[in-house]
């Protein structure tokens, strides 16, 4: 179609001319009636590439910079205006392979979207990170007391359990276990002398009958017989025994008096050594307990602003365990350090 | 380090092409983002004695030549290196968060910086560092006429000849570049800026009247020319007369503003005569045959392509979007760092 119209010079901007700018280009030229040579020479470019440009052959160009550059030129030559020349000319098919910028975006486009879901991996790699760490964050005040907890109960928990079996057959001698049980092997009768004894004293006397009576009353069967109370007489129930006996090197004297008093509201959770609690609650101003019960205990102070501990009078330092307002610690009243 | 690689996987790869009058950052993926003027205002606090930045690009720009004492506006690069370190990085660091303006996460981008080919090391280490500073977790310098011609469309990888004139706003860059290298290069430091130097000049000698830069700039975009045209461009002009003290107006015509450009572009063409003498037959005669391409934002001065055919002889031709050439050019630089470390980039 644009070839049965191309011979006709008056037809400079019907839409096939345009698709067409090199022939628009030769029919402007051929109406000024200029010669190829001629406008070669004033473009300072070669015959053949004028020729290139007027029959739309951009692939013998150098580049789509240089072609789109001449076509403006030879507009400007011929006083067309080259816009929409040039867009033709980005339009047309050939030109297609010299224009590798329109093709560009696709792959741009992949790219973009690769990246982006890597983005999208990594952004949540990121995220689950932060939120273990934020587990393992909230998790840790809870965990920190309980190894303490753990150290000064366990020794005593596990030393005696395996001397009276050994003693069971050894009766006299705790063998074994020496380097730990020194004061293990001899506390069974000496366990049973702090709970013997206080029980002349004044004091302790109410909590005989209210915490140890229902669950443990083997042992105090066993405590009682001082003298009589070797190894082998409690094989079986070592639990409540053994924990005495970090006391024992103490035992002789009466067990320090712990006492808290209050200024302020404040809750509280005392439990003995073998977890049993022994004081709970919220407690007010002007409160004073007495704490009862086999040491070591182990504390949990909601208010240490509002809590004052003293042992045997004299006052504990709650604020060097505090974390934060509260204080989590286990305290043996012999060995308040 | 691991904050700034994480932080970069949230970040957009960035060419910056810092010109003097310009600054023109191309995002990879995103292409051009930011266009705005190489300005910078800072605000002098006189109770404490410290500095802080007004406004930064467009806004700074309109208040050039317009500012009370308590402000001042800057332009911290001048002729196409760092003039004010300080200020520069301060701008550099506006300009990356303005293009990463909807993330939570700072932005740690890669970045490619091109310079002037005429610029010295320390020059260079200056711009590398105001880079980091602004927050780059790599920076990458690049050759402004490299940047130019890959920007433009030029086979520059091709075992042929190219000659790529790049006009900047301080600088001018003429060189020829073949199989991804630079074979020859110039620099000269005449560009846009001073184009209106010689205007404010040509009009304080011809008319005794003081016009501003931006005046000056806005004569240049409308009727300034580098050719003699067909027509005759005319433009009403207000400025401050000499003599009187008070405000006139007058007009100037193209011709005169063609007159009054006359020498910044003589250094501008004896720098691409000096380059033709200077390449090697070879590509001399690919220059010939394919012709020099025009990039940068000078070269949209009205003829400068015709005047440059005239006095060379050889075909010119003007790349598309000449502003953004430099840019989009180190955009496409960036894209080839993954790919293939060529000899593209510069070393200190």
């Amino acid at each position: 179609m644009s070839e049965i119209r191309s011979p006709s010079p008056e037809a400079p901007s019907t839409p096939d001319t345009v698709m067409h700018p090199g022939q628009r280009l030769r029919q402007q030229r051929e109406a000024r009636g200029l010669e190829i040579t001629r406008v070669a020479s004033q473009l300072h470019l070669r015959p053949e590439t004028i020729e290139a440009l007027e029959q739309d052959r951009y692939d013998q160009l150098p580049g789509p910079v240089f072609a789109i550059g001449y076509l403006r030129n030879y507009a400007r030559l011929l006083g067309v205006d080259p816009t929409p020349l040039i867009e033709a000319a980005r339009a047309a098919p050939q030109q297609q392979k010299t224009l590798p910028t329109r093709s560009r975006p696709q792959r741009n486009l992949a790219e973009a979207t690769s990246r982006w879901m890597m983005r999208l991996i990594s952004l949540a790699l990121v995220a689950a990170a932060i939120g273990m760490l934020a587990l393992w964050w909230q998790s840790r005040p809870e965990l920190t007391p309980e190894p303490i907890a753990e150290q000064t109960d366990e020794p005593p928990q596990s030393a005696p359990r395996t001397p009276p079996q050994q003693t069971a057959v050894t009766p006299s001698t705790p063998g074994p276990a020496p380097v730990t049980a020194p004061p293990a092997a001899p506390a069974q009768p000496m366990s049973a002398a702090p709970q013997a004894e206080p029980r002349p004293t004044p004091a302790p006397v109410p909590t005989v009958p209210v915490q140890p009576a229902p669950l443990e009353p083997v042992p105090r069967s066993t405590a009682l017989p001082r003298t009589l109370a070797t190894a082998e007489s409690a094989p079986v129930d070592t639990e409540t025994p053994p924990e005495v006996v970090i006391e024992s090197p103490t035992s002789p004297a009466a067990p320090p008096e712990v006492a808290l008093e209050f200024t302020g509201n404040c809750w509280i959770e005392v439990r003995d050594v073998n977890r049993r609690i022994i004081l709970t609650g919220e407690l007010r101003a002007g409160d004073r307990r007495v704490l009862e019960g086999e040491p070591p205990y182990r504390f949990i102070i909601g208010n240490t602003a509002m809590a004052r501990l003293t042992i045997d009078g004299e006052p504990f330092d709650l604020d060097a365990r505090a974390r934060g307002n509260v204080a989590r610690f286990t305290l043996d009243p012999s060995q308040p350090d | 380090m691991v904050f700034r690689r994480i932080r970069g996987m949230f970040s957009n790869d960035l060419s910056i092409d810092l010109g003097t009058a310009n600054t023109l950052i191309y995002a990879r993926g995103r292409g051009i983002v930011l266009d705005e003027p190489s300005v910078v205002a800072i605000r002098h606090d006189r109770a404490t004695g410290g500095k802080s930045v007004a406004a930064v690009g467009e806004e700074a720009k309109l208040m050039l030549g317009r500012t009370p004492q308590s402000i001042t506006a800057v332009r911290p690069m001048k002729d196409g290196v760092i003039a004010d370190f300080t200020v520069t990085e301060k701008m550099l660091q506006y300009f990356i968060h303005k293009v990463h303006e909807s993330r939570l996460i700072s932005p740690s981008p890669r970045v490619l910086i091109c310079v002037p080919c005429g610029s010295t090391q320390v020059e260079r280490r200056a711009i590398r560092e105001s880079a980091a500073g602004a927050g780059a977790r790599e920076v990458y310098l690049i050759e402004e006429p490299m940047s130019a011609a890959i920007g433009a469309g030029l086979p520059v990888h091709e075992p042929h000849g190219c000659m790529v004139i790049d006009i900047g706003g301080g600088t001018s860059e003429v060189a020829v570049i073949s199989l991804n290298g630079i074979v020859y290069s110039a620099s000269v430091r005449i560009g846009g800026d001073t184009f209106d130097d010689a205007i404010v000049n040509y009009v304080r000698r011809n008319y005794g009247t003081l016009i501003g830069e931006t005046t000056a700039e806005r004569i240049k975009h409308t009727i300034g020319s580098a050719y003699p045209g067909s027509e005759m461009l005319e433009m009403e002009v207000k400025g401050r007369n000499l003599a009187e003290g008070v405000p006139r107006s007058f007009t100037l015509n193209s011709n005169e503003i063609l007159e009054a450009l006359q020498e910044p572009i003589s250094g501008i063409v004896g720098a691409v005569k000096m380059a033709l003498e200077q390449t090697p037959p070879e590509l001399g005669a690919d220059v010939a045959e394919r012709g020099i391409v025009l990039t940068g934002g000078g070269s949209m001065l009205r003829g400068f392509d015709r005047l440059i055919e005239d006095e060379t002889g050889l075909p010119v031709v003007m790349a598309d979007d000449p502003l953004t050439c430099v840019a989009r050019g180190g955009g496409k630089a960036l894209e080839l760092i993954d790919e293939r470390a060529t000899g593209l980039f510069s070393v200190e």
